[in-house]
């Protein structure tokens, strides 16, 4: 047998348990002996020496190699104190029975030994049925778990069955099959936790942008309808007086206003949400521009616009719609702190990396906290679409006087033109 | 946006919102348009088959149906111009409806001079289908279809073959949005529907061309998302 074999678990006894197996061992040869004596008339006494070595053999099966030795060496002194003559003494006075004694000997040694070879693989194979049946019932356990504490519990339950690491007994392929079970166990768990979770993620998130769509919906419908109404007021009748007309144009510029603002908030928080796709495409930032002054064309009409971009600048790609916001929240943000007749540039320069576009004006400049006042929610949104083109907002002062926001924006290399045509 | 002694066009709108019915009727009526209202998807195909308008006006987000669904059932047997209102931010929804065959948009919210222009400029297409006229002014510029020249200021202008055709394409269709689809399809074929950056190469080319200030443009205007529009 080899050391991993032996290293197995084979039932540790007690001590005195062993020493009852010796007893045990040596009453069942006196047993035989008393059994031979009364036959010794009538039997031959080759026929009384076959007895020992099958009480050997028994002893050997049942209680272990260590009681099956002690019992073939008490087999062969008995026969020689009782059955050999001169009976009653060790003495021996036919040199033959020697040669008895040696094959006795060898014989119940021999048993003993595969005896108790059998019986300790009977135990190992035992031993490996119980720890594959355990192993079993751990792995079935471990399937139906749905948290890491509970695979923590099916773990000490289990390892508790285990002898304990470090003697040398340990099996260590077993604790490492274990190790493995409870690891891919974990690794279950975990993955099935994720996945959960980023289900719940993804539902809260389709419910969000659900409920913004809607919100978004159901705030514009009636905010268009009043500023429509009120701007078709003067059209349902004759003519209406200045002051009247004056107020229906106030109404239906509140109602654009609490558009406006509905409209900021809301997608301030979806872009703060993270719910926003850009739609990149490539483009020349002139047409963003062109974009963004045409719609805002009524609030600059009391203030000069110059519009430096050099015929040099490479396409840049981005969300056109939402640039188009970056730039109509800060050409808003300028005209509002520029007075009637002021200045507002909008220029752009790029290197191989970086594009910056600047809005700058000759107004009242910002205060020493480097934001303007009441437009927190328009250039929150402008840092949060420049944050998801993976650019940045610089706002300061221009040298001579006057706000400025600076987009630096990242440059990658551009696809093919299309082909040149004369 | 009525010729004299012409029949008033009829346009049908159908929008879910009592008000903004409303005030699109007294806009269109102040511009001589009689006004069908209609309040689901459902009443507006009962009055569509009815009236056969010279417009219809649809909002996208109705309570019964789906606005595309109304614009495809309708595609299937008229051609009557298409205006759809968007409440929606979405410019996709919008590529949506106009690839869908709805023939311009306005977002919600939008003013009656806004209204009025896009409305006027659909019924000059649905009530004057035949030719525009060979010689166009917008700005400095004037086109002449026929002969393929464009001047400004009186000067020639030397347009290349693709931004004659562009030009072109968008004269027949002043007033009107063209998404970049349509534009590509048209002017570089079926197969560049990809190349977006080609349209807008090309664009940046017509404005410098044409345009006082290319950076702020007057009359070639971007839609962003969407596409082009030229304003005469």
């Amino acid at each position: 047998m080899n050391s991993r074999q032996s290293a197995l678990p084979l039932t540790p006894r007690p001590p005195q348990s062993q020493w009852r197996n010796y007893v045990l061992a040596a009453a069942a040869v006196g047993a035989v002996a008393g059994i031979g004596a009364p036959l010794l008339g009538q039997f031959d006494l080759a026929n009384i020496a076959m007895l020992f070595p099958l009480v050997v053999m028994l002893v050997a099966v049942r209680l272990g190699r260590g009681p099956a030795v002690l019992a073939a060496f008490l087999s062969v002194a008995l026969f020689d104190f009782f059955f050999v003559h001169p009976h009653f003494t060790f003495a021996v006075s036919d040199l033959q029975y020697l040669l008895t004694f040696a094959v006795l000997l060898a014989v119940a040694l021999t048993t003993a030994e595969l005896a108790a070879r059998l019986r300790r693989e009977r135990d190992v194979a035992e031993a490996r049925e119980r720890e594959a049946r355990q192993l079993y019932h751990t792995a079935q356990a471990l399937s139906a778990a749905l948290s890491a504490d509970e695979i923590e519990a099916i773990r000490t339950r289990a390892l508790t069955s285990l002898p304990t690491p470090g003697a040398d007994t340990s099996p260590n392929s077993l604790r490492e099959t274990y190790a493995t079970l409870f690891a891919t166990a974990l690794e279950r768990v975990h993955y099935l936790a994720q996945a959960e979770r980023s289900r719940v993620e993804i539902e809260a998130e389709r419910m969000r942008s659900a409920l913004l769509a809607t919100l978004s919906h159901d705030l514009r419908t009636p905010l268009t309808a009043l500023a429509g109404l009120a701007e078709s007021l003067p059209l349902a009748g004759p003519p209406l007086p200045a002051a009247q007309a004056e107020l229906a144009e106030a109404i239906r510029a509140e109602a654009l206003r609490t558009h406006a603002l509905a409209r900021d908030l809301l997608d301030l928080a979806r872009l703060q949400s993270g719910a926003i796709t850009l739609r990149r495409a490539w483009l020349p930032l002139e047409e963003v521009v062109g974009a963004a002054l045409q719609a805002r064309a009524s609030l600059l009409t009391q203030h000069h616009v110059d519009i430096e971009l050099p015929d040099t600048l490479p396409l840049i790609e981005l969300d056109p719609v939402l640039m188009e916001r970056v730039l109509c929240n800060l050409l808003e943000n300028a005209a509002r702190h520029t007075p009637v007749g002021g200045r507002i540039r909008i220029t752009a320069s790029a290197d191989t990396e970086t594009m910056n576009i600047s809005v700058s004006d000759n107004g009242t400049g910002l205060g020493h906290g480097g934001a303007p006042s009441g437009t927190g929610l328009g250039l929150a949104i402008v840092r949060a679409i420049i944050g998801a083109h993976g650019g940045r907002l610089e706002a300061g002062n221009a040298a001579e006087g006057g706000a400025r926001f600076t987009l630096l924006m990242p440059l990658t290399p551009p696809p093919q033109a299309p082909e040149h045509e004369s | 946006m009525r010729e004299s002694g012409a029949p008033s066009p009829v346009v049908v709108i159908v929008d879910d919102e009592p008000g903004i019915r409303r005030f699109v009727r007294t806009a269109l009526e102040t511009a001589g348009c009689s006004v069908v209202e209609a309040g689901t998807a459902e009443r507006g195909g009962i009055e569509l088959a009815a009236r056969k308008p010279d417009l219809l006006i649809l909002d996208l987000g109705l309570p019964d149906d789906d606005g595309l669904a109304v614009l495809a059932a309708l595609r299937t047997w008229s051609g009557v111009p298409v205006l759809v209102l968007s409440a929606r931010n979405d410019e996709q929804d919008k590529v949506a409806a106009l690839d869908a065959g709805a023939d311009d948009y306005l977002t919600k919210p939008f003013g009656i001079a806004e209204l009025q222009a896009r409305v006027r400029a659909l019924l000059r297409r649905a009530l004057r289908p035949a030719d525009g006229p060979a010689r166009i002014r917008f700005g400095d510029i004037e086109v002449d279809l026929a002969r393929r020249s464009v001047t400004r200021n009186g000067e020639p202008v030397h347009l290349t073959p693709i931004e004659f055709k562009l030009l072109a394409h968008l004269i027949a269709h002043a007033g009107r949005v063209l998404t970049h689809r349509q534009l590509l399809t048209t002017v570089w074929g079926p197969n560049h529907v990809e190349h977006n950056h080609y349209l807008r190469v090309y664009m940046g080319g017509l404005r410098r061309k044409l345009e006082a200030n290319p950076g702020f443009p007057a009359h070639l205007l971007t839609e962003s998302g969407v596409g082009y529009r030229l304003v005469l």
